[in-house]
Protein backbone atom coordinates (compact mmCIF):
# COMPACT_ATOMS: atom_id res chain seq x y z
CA UNK A 1 0.00 0.00 0.00
CA UNK A 2 2.98 2.29 0.54
CA UNK A 3 3.70 2.10 -3.18
CA UNK A 4 0.16 3.23 -3.91
CA UNK A 5 0.55 6.24 -1.61
CA UNK A 6 3.81 7.21 -3.34
CA UNK A 7 2.20 6.77 -6.77
CA UNK A 8 -0.86 8.80 -5.80
CA UNK A 9 1.31 11.57 -4.37
CA UNK A 10 3.41 11.70 -7.54
CA UNK A 11 0.35 11.80 -9.80
CA UNK A 12 -1.23 14.48 -7.59
CA UNK A 13 2.00 16.48 -7.74
CA UNK A 14 2.06 16.35 -11.56
CA UNK A 15 -1.64 17.17 -11.67
CA UNK A 16 -1.30 20.25 -9.47
CA UNK A 17 2.05 21.52 -10.74
CA UNK A 18 1.66 20.98 -14.46
CA UNK A 19 -1.83 19.90 -15.54
CA UNK A 20 -3.98 22.54 -13.83
CA UNK A 21 -1.82 25.46 -15.07
CA UNK A 22 -1.66 23.83 -18.53
CA UNK A 23 -5.46 23.66 -18.78
CA UNK A 24 -5.69 27.39 -18.01
CA UNK A 25 -2.88 28.27 -20.41
CA UNK A 26 -4.33 26.12 -23.20
CA UNK A 27 -7.76 27.72 -22.89
CA UNK A 28 -6.19 31.19 -22.81
CA UNK A 29 -4.09 30.39 -25.88
CA UNK A 30 -7.11 28.94 -27.68
CA UNK A 31 -8.64 32.42 -27.62
CA UNK A 32 -5.42 34.41 -27.91
CA UNK A 33 -4.24 32.74 -31.14
CA UNK A 34 -7.30 34.17 -32.90
CA UNK A 35 -6.58 37.66 -31.54
CA UNK A 36 -2.85 37.53 -32.35
CA UNK A 37 -2.14 34.82 -34.99
CA UNK A 38 1.63 35.43 -34.82
CA UNK A 39 1.67 34.02 -31.28
CA UNK A 40 1.35 30.50 -32.75
CA UNK A 41 4.91 30.77 -34.09
CA UNK A 42 6.22 31.26 -30.57
CA UNK A 43 4.43 28.29 -29.02
CA UNK A 44 4.52 25.51 -31.61
CA UNK A 45 7.90 24.32 -32.76
CA UNK A 46 6.60 22.75 -35.96
CA UNK A 47 4.89 25.90 -37.20
CA UNK A 48 7.67 28.24 -38.34
CA UNK A 49 7.72 31.98 -38.94
CA UNK A 50 9.16 31.68 -42.44
CA UNK A 51 6.22 29.69 -43.70
CA UNK A 52 3.78 31.39 -46.06
CA UNK A 53 0.90 29.23 -44.93
CA UNK A 54 -2.31 31.18 -44.26
CA UNK A 55 -3.19 31.97 -40.67
CA UNK A 56 -6.34 29.84 -40.56
CA UNK A 57 -4.29 26.69 -41.32
CA UNK A 58 -1.92 27.54 -38.48
CA UNK A 59 -4.88 28.19 -36.18
CA UNK A 60 -6.44 24.87 -37.16
CA UNK A 61 -3.23 23.06 -36.28
CA UNK A 62 -3.05 25.05 -33.06
CA UNK A 63 -6.54 23.84 -32.12
CA UNK A 64 -5.60 20.23 -32.94
CA UNK A 65 -2.40 20.43 -30.85
CA UNK A 66 -4.33 21.91 -27.91
CA UNK A 67 -7.01 19.23 -28.32
CA UNK A 68 -4.35 16.48 -28.16
CA UNK A 69 -2.81 18.10 -25.08
CA UNK A 70 -6.16 18.37 -23.32
CA UNK A 71 -7.00 14.72 -24.07
CA UNK A 72 -3.62 13.70 -22.53
CA UNK A 73 -4.44 15.73 -19.43
CA UNK A 74 -7.87 14.07 -19.27
CA UNK A 75 -6.13 10.65 -19.33
CA UNK A 76 -4.08 11.63 -16.27
CA UNK A 77 -7.27 12.87 -14.60
CA UNK A 78 -8.98 9.49 -15.16
CA UNK A 79 -5.87 7.66 -13.93
CA UNK A 80 -5.90 9.81 -10.79
CA UNK A 81 -9.57 9.01 -10.28
CA UNK A 82 -8.90 5.29 -10.77
CA UNK A 83 -6.18 5.33 -8.12
CA UNK A 84 -8.83 6.37 -5.58
CA UNK A 85 -10.59 3.01 -6.12
CA UNK A 86 -7.30 1.25 -5.39
CA UNK A 87 -7.01 3.29 -2.19
CA UNK A 88 -10.54 2.23 -1.24
CA UNK A 89 -9.42 -1.41 -1.81
CA UNK A 90 -11.82 -1.83 -4.75
CA UNK A 91 -9.38 -2.77 -7.50
CA UNK A 92 -11.89 -4.90 -9.44
CA UNK A 93 -14.67 -2.30 -9.51
CA UNK A 94 -16.48 -1.85 -12.85
CA UNK A 95 -15.34 1.78 -13.01
CA UNK A 96 -11.69 0.73 -12.76
CA UNK A 97 -12.13 -1.61 -15.74
CA UNK A 98 -14.00 1.04 -17.74
CA UNK A 99 -11.47 3.72 -16.83
CA UNK A 100 -8.52 1.57 -17.86
CA UNK A 101 -10.23 0.87 -21.18
CA UNK A 102 -11.00 4.57 -21.65
CA UNK A 103 -7.41 5.59 -20.84
CA UNK A 104 -6.19 2.92 -23.27
CA UNK A 105 -8.15 4.06 -26.29
CA UNK A 106 -7.63 7.76 -25.52
CA UNK A 107 -3.85 7.21 -25.35
CA UNK A 108 -3.96 5.32 -28.65
CA UNK A 109 -5.93 8.23 -30.19
CA UNK A 110 -3.44 10.77 -28.78
CA UNK A 111 -0.45 8.74 -30.03
CA UNK A 112 -1.87 8.20 -33.50
CA UNK A 113 -3.18 11.76 -33.86
CA UNK A 114 0.15 13.14 -32.61
CA UNK A 115 2.07 11.11 -35.20
CA UNK A 116 -0.22 12.17 -38.06
CA UNK A 117 -0.41 15.85 -37.06
CA UNK A 118 3.38 16.10 -36.55
CA UNK A 119 3.95 14.51 -39.96
CA UNK A 120 1.47 16.84 -41.73
CA UNK A 121 2.69 19.97 -39.93
CA UNK A 122 6.29 19.19 -40.90
CA UNK A 123 5.19 18.69 -44.49
CA UNK A 124 3.08 21.86 -44.58
CA UNK A 125 5.14 24.31 -42.58
CA UNK A 126 8.73 23.13 -42.93
CA UNK A 127 8.35 21.38 -46.29
CA UNK A 128 10.04 18.30 -44.85
CA UNK A 129 9.03 14.74 -45.64
CA UNK A 130 10.16 12.99 -42.47
CA UNK A 131 8.95 9.68 -41.05
CA UNK A 132 10.38 8.58 -37.69
CA UNK A 133 10.67 4.86 -37.15
CA UNK A 134 12.61 5.31 -33.93
CA UNK A 135 11.55 5.96 -30.36
CA UNK A 136 9.03 8.76 -30.51
CA UNK A 137 6.88 9.83 -27.53
CA UNK A 138 3.81 9.09 -29.67
CA UNK A 139 4.90 5.49 -30.18
CA UNK A 140 5.42 5.10 -26.42
CA UNK A 141 1.91 6.50 -25.85
CA UNK A 142 0.40 3.95 -28.25
CA UNK A 143 2.26 1.13 -26.40
CA UNK A 144 1.01 2.46 -23.07
CA UNK A 145 -2.53 2.69 -24.42
CA UNK A 146 -2.46 -0.93 -25.56
CA UNK A 147 -1.08 -1.96 -22.17
CA UNK A 148 -3.97 -0.22 -20.39
CA UNK A 149 -6.47 -1.95 -22.70
CA UNK A 150 -4.90 -5.35 -21.94
CA UNK A 151 -5.00 -4.52 -18.22
CA UNK A 152 -8.70 -3.68 -18.43
CA UNK A 153 -9.38 -7.09 -20.01
CA UNK A 154 -7.35 -8.91 -17.34
CA UNK A 155 -9.11 -6.99 -14.58
CA UNK A 156 -12.42 -8.04 -16.14
CA UNK A 157 -11.36 -11.69 -15.77
CA UNK A 158 -10.40 -11.02 -12.13
CA UNK A 159 -13.77 -9.35 -11.51
CA UNK A 160 -15.66 -12.44 -12.70
CA UNK A 161 -13.46 -14.66 -10.53
CA UNK A 162 -14.14 -12.41 -7.54
CA UNK A 163 -17.90 -12.42 -8.18
CA UNK A 164 -17.89 -16.21 -8.42
CA UNK A 165 -15.91 -16.36 -5.20
CA UNK A 166 -18.30 -14.02 -3.39
CA UNK A 167 -21.31 -16.08 -4.48
CA UNK A 168 -19.82 -19.34 -3.21
CA UNK A 169 -20.97 -20.30 0.28
CA UNK B 1 -8.37 -9.57 -26.21
CA UNK B 2 -6.04 -11.72 -28.34
CA UNK B 3 -5.82 -9.08 -31.08
CA UNK B 4 -4.97 -6.31 -28.62
CA UNK B 5 -2.40 -8.55 -26.95
CA UNK B 6 -0.80 -9.43 -30.26
CA UNK B 7 -0.66 -5.76 -31.33
CA UNK B 8 0.82 -4.88 -27.95
CA UNK B 9 3.38 -7.66 -28.30
CA UNK B 10 4.41 -6.51 -31.78
CA UNK B 11 4.69 -2.89 -30.55
CA UNK B 12 6.78 -4.01 -27.57
CA UNK B 13 9.10 -6.14 -29.72
CA UNK B 14 9.56 -3.24 -32.17
CA UNK B 15 10.20 -0.87 -29.28
CA UNK B 16 12.81 -3.18 -27.73
CA UNK B 17 14.58 -3.80 -31.05
CA UNK B 18 14.68 -0.09 -31.98
CA UNK B 19 15.92 0.76 -28.47
CA UNK B 20 18.67 -1.88 -28.69
CA UNK B 21 19.76 -0.65 -32.12
CA UNK B 22 19.83 2.95 -30.91
CA UNK B 23 21.95 2.02 -27.88
CA UNK B 24 24.32 0.10 -30.16
CA UNK B 25 24.53 3.07 -32.51
CA UNK B 26 25.14 5.37 -29.54
CA UNK B 27 28.02 3.19 -28.30
CA UNK B 28 29.60 2.98 -31.77
CA UNK B 29 29.16 6.73 -32.37
CA UNK B 30 30.78 7.54 -29.04
CA UNK B 31 33.79 5.27 -29.50
CA UNK B 32 34.37 6.49 -33.05
CA UNK B 33 34.43 10.13 -31.92
CA UNK B 34 30.80 10.84 -32.60
CA UNK B 35 28.91 14.00 -31.77
CA UNK B 36 27.88 12.83 -28.31
CA UNK B 37 31.21 13.86 -26.72
CA UNK B 38 30.97 17.47 -25.43
CA UNK B 39 33.79 19.90 -26.25
CA UNK B 40 34.56 21.07 -22.74
CA UNK B 41 33.70 20.67 -19.07
CA UNK B 42 31.63 23.69 -18.02
CA UNK B 43 31.74 22.95 -14.28
CA UNK B 44 34.05 20.56 -12.46
CA UNK B 45 32.17 17.58 -11.02
CA UNK B 46 33.13 15.40 -8.03
CA UNK B 47 35.35 13.52 -10.50
CA UNK B 48 37.38 16.65 -11.28
CA UNK B 49 37.50 18.65 -14.50
CA UNK B 50 38.99 16.07 -16.82
CA UNK B 51 36.77 15.82 -19.93
CA UNK B 52 37.34 12.13 -20.70
CA UNK B 53 36.84 10.91 -17.10
CA UNK B 54 33.64 12.89 -16.69
CA UNK B 55 32.21 11.99 -20.05
CA UNK B 56 33.03 8.27 -19.97
CA UNK B 57 31.72 7.95 -16.40
CA UNK B 58 28.45 9.45 -17.63
CA UNK B 59 28.53 7.26 -20.73
CA UNK B 60 29.04 4.04 -18.74
CA UNK B 61 26.18 4.87 -16.36
CA UNK B 62 23.97 5.77 -19.31
CA UNK B 63 24.67 2.45 -21.05
CA UNK B 64 23.90 0.59 -17.78
CA UNK B 65 20.60 2.51 -17.56
CA UNK B 66 19.76 1.61 -21.17
CA UNK B 67 20.63 -2.02 -20.46
CA UNK B 68 18.23 -2.02 -17.50
CA UNK B 69 15.53 -0.46 -19.69
CA UNK B 70 15.96 -3.16 -22.34
CA UNK B 71 15.78 -5.84 -19.64
CA UNK B 72 12.57 -4.23 -18.29
CA UNK B 73 11.06 -4.35 -21.79
CA UNK B 74 12.02 -8.03 -22.12
CA UNK B 75 10.36 -8.77 -18.76
CA UNK B 76 7.20 -6.97 -19.95
CA UNK B 77 7.36 -9.08 -23.10
CA UNK B 78 7.44 -12.23 -20.92
CA UNK B 79 4.35 -10.95 -19.05
CA UNK B 80 2.58 -10.46 -22.40
CA UNK B 81 3.52 -13.99 -23.45
CA UNK B 82 1.91 -15.32 -20.26
CA UNK B 83 -1.24 -13.29 -21.02
CA UNK B 84 -1.35 -14.73 -24.55
CA UNK B 85 -1.25 -18.22 -23.01
CA UNK B 86 -4.28 -17.11 -20.91
CA UNK B 87 -2.35 -17.37 -17.65
CA UNK B 88 -3.44 -14.25 -15.83
CA UNK B 89 -3.02 -14.86 -12.13
CA UNK B 90 0.06 -16.97 -11.56
CA UNK B 91 2.98 -16.45 -9.18
CA UNK B 92 5.24 -16.14 -12.24
CA UNK B 93 3.34 -13.12 -13.57
CA UNK B 94 3.34 -11.48 -10.14
CA UNK B 95 7.09 -12.00 -9.93
CA UNK B 96 7.69 -10.68 -13.44
CA UNK B 97 5.51 -7.62 -12.77
CA UNK B 98 7.49 -6.87 -9.61
CA UNK B 99 10.80 -7.19 -11.46
CA UNK B 100 9.54 -4.94 -14.30
CA UNK B 101 8.26 -2.35 -11.81
CA UNK B 102 11.51 -2.31 -9.85
CA UNK B 103 13.52 -2.07 -13.06
CA UNK B 104 11.48 0.91 -14.28
CA UNK B 105 11.94 2.63 -10.92
CA UNK B 106 15.68 1.88 -11.06
CA UNK B 107 15.87 3.30 -14.59
CA UNK B 108 13.99 6.43 -13.47
CA UNK B 109 16.24 7.12 -10.47
CA UNK B 110 19.42 6.33 -12.39
CA UNK B 111 18.18 8.52 -15.24
CA UNK B 112 17.53 11.45 -12.91
CA UNK B 113 20.99 11.12 -11.31
CA UNK B 114 22.72 10.76 -14.68
CA UNK B 115 20.88 13.80 -16.10
CA UNK B 116 21.85 15.91 -13.08
CA UNK B 117 25.48 14.76 -13.37
CA UNK B 118 25.61 15.40 -17.14
CA UNK B 119 23.90 18.79 -17.19
CA UNK B 120 25.69 20.22 -14.16
CA UNK B 121 29.00 19.22 -15.78
CA UNK B 122 28.47 19.87 -19.48
CA UNK B 123 25.44 22.15 -19.97
CA UNK B 124 25.47 25.91 -19.75
CA UNK B 125 21.83 26.22 -18.72
CA UNK B 126 21.28 23.49 -16.13
CA UNK B 127 17.61 23.99 -15.22
CA UNK B 128 16.38 24.39 -18.81
CA UNK B 129 18.33 21.33 -19.95
CA UNK B 130 17.05 19.25 -17.04
CA UNK B 131 13.35 19.97 -17.62
CA UNK B 132 12.61 17.52 -20.48
CA UNK B 133 14.72 14.56 -19.22
CA UNK B 134 13.28 15.18 -15.76
CA UNK B 135 9.73 14.88 -17.08
CA UNK B 136 10.57 11.69 -19.00
CA UNK B 137 12.19 10.08 -15.94
CA UNK B 138 9.24 11.18 -13.81
CA UNK B 139 6.91 9.39 -16.23
CA UNK B 140 9.12 6.27 -16.07
CA UNK B 141 8.91 6.42 -12.27
CA UNK B 142 5.10 6.59 -12.47
CA UNK B 143 5.03 3.60 -14.86
CA UNK B 144 7.26 1.62 -12.45
CA UNK B 145 5.15 2.46 -9.41
CA UNK B 146 1.99 1.71 -11.43
CA UNK B 147 3.37 -1.74 -12.26
CA UNK B 148 4.10 -2.39 -8.58
CA UNK B 149 0.55 -1.36 -7.61
CA UNK B 150 -0.85 -3.65 -10.33
CA UNK B 151 1.43 -6.42 -9.06
CA UNK B 152 -0.17 -6.07 -5.60
CA UNK B 153 -3.63 -6.22 -7.19
CA UNK B 154 -2.59 -9.31 -9.13
CA UNK B 155 -1.50 -10.87 -5.87
CA UNK B 156 -5.05 -10.32 -4.58
CA UNK B 157 -6.45 -11.76 -7.82
CA UNK B 158 -4.20 -14.78 -7.43
CA UNK B 159 -5.50 -15.42 -3.88
CA UNK B 160 -9.13 -15.15 -5.09
CA UNK B 161 -8.41 -17.49 -8.01
CA UNK B 162 -6.71 -20.07 -5.77
CA UNK B 163 -9.67 -19.96 -3.37
CA UNK B 164 -12.04 -20.28 -6.32
CA UNK B 165 -10.19 -23.25 -7.77
CA UNK B 166 -10.19 -25.02 -4.39
CA UNK B 167 -13.98 -24.59 -3.95
CA UNK B 168 -16.00 -27.61 -5.09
Amino acid sequence: MRKLIILKSLVDFIWIVSCIPLIGLSLFFLVYMFINPNSIDLVFEGITKDSETPNYTKQLFGIVYIGIGLISIYCLFIFRKTLRYFQQVKPFHTNVINNFYKIGYLLIIVGTAGTVVTFISRLLFKEEFKISFGLTPHFILICLGLFFMVLSEVFKVAKYAKEENDLTI
Amino acid sequence: MKTKLNIFRIALVLFAIVYMLLVLFYIIATFTGGHTVPREVIRASFLGNHLAINFYSYFMLDVIKDGLMIYALIVLLKVTDQFIKERYFTPKIINLMRIAGLLFIGVAFLGILISIFYHTTFSEHVIESLLLPGMIHFMTLIIGLGLLVIEETYHKGFIIKTENDLTI
